[in-house]
């Protein structure tokens, strides 16, 4: 099969060609639609270039020793979007283990979080979404990113940071809370 | 119609540098390296266990198996 009949072929046709035949091709087109999005993930999240060199290539090659265990049961970039992020927080764990535990996602109680629409967090400019997201704990800034970002759904959110489906809606519940919060505290004095 | 979150990684995928062409490079060796390993093992593993087998007195010569060799199961009849 040549680049460009592979370049027409779904993701999960992809990962079961690559399977059958172990051709290179495959994987390539795969790197090909994936690698930047990756590498832009990482860097956003360990706003570092090279440490995010370092995690896509690492990434990468977890999905190539793990696209077996891939079930199909969800979206292929749904799956390599759970690996990138949790990858990513498990660095973000390691170089600053203290500051996590500190900021963990549990550390309001349920009572005091109110309850975000939606709407109220997708009308936030980008320029801004981007500013409150740097300032963003990991942990709820990659549950909104897999959330509002990737169109994941609450089952495959779950799934991807093994937790249970109520777990997943609290934790995107204070997500919302604390991203409104920051926005309130870097443009409290302006309009969106 | 896409979101704001959505705008922000499209805006971020073209400010965003190209991941450097070393990563590819070293996907592809590591694939390689695992295709040889692959390899080796379907091509040496078999014969390691037959070598074991003889070895330890199984697998034994086929030739005294051959049917010619065998004698007749019903005496009587000519084969």
């Amino acid at each position: 099969m040549s680049d460009q009949n592979a370049g027409n072929l779904a993701d999960e046709a992809l990962v079961s060609l690559y399977l059958e035949s172990q051709s290179s091709l495959y994987f390539d087109e795969l790197y090909r639609r994936y690698a930047a999005k990756i590498y832009g993930k990482c860097i956003s999240l360990l706003r570092n270039e090279a440490a995010a060199a370092d995690a896509t290539q690492d990434i990468f090659m977890k999905l190539l020793l793990n696209l077996s265990r891939f079930s199909g049961q969800s979206k292929f970039s749904t799956w390599v979007y759970s690996i990138t992020y949790n990858f990513c927080i498990d660095v973000i764990r390691k170089q600053k283990k203290r500051q996590m535990q500190s900021s963990a996602p549990e550390d309001l109680p349920e009572e005091e979080v109110q309850e975000i629409s939606d709407a109220e967090l997708l009308e936030i400019k980008v320029d801004r979404l981007k500013m409150v997201l740097d300032e963003m704990n990991p942990n709820d800034k990659v549950i909104l990113l897999m959330k509002y970002q990737d169109g994941m759904t609450i089952a495959d959110i779950a799934e991807g940071m093994a937790l249970t489906e109520s777990a997943v809606k609290m934790r995107i519940k204070r997500s919302k809370h604390k991203c409104k919060a920051i926005y309130d505290k870097l443009f409290q004095n302006e309009k969106r | 119609m896409r979101n704001n979150f959505q705008r922000l990684q499209e805006e971020e995928l073209t400010t965003y540098p190209q991941p450097p062409a070393r990563i590819k490079e070293d996907i592809n060796h590591s694939q390689n390296m695992f295709q040889l390993v692959g390899n080796v093992i379907d091509l040496f593993i078999p014969k390691l266990f037959q070598m074991i087998a003889s070895m330890l007195g199984g697998g034994g010569s086929t030739v005294d198996e051959a049917p010619e060799n065998k004698p007749p199961r019903y005496p009587n009849i000519e084969s």
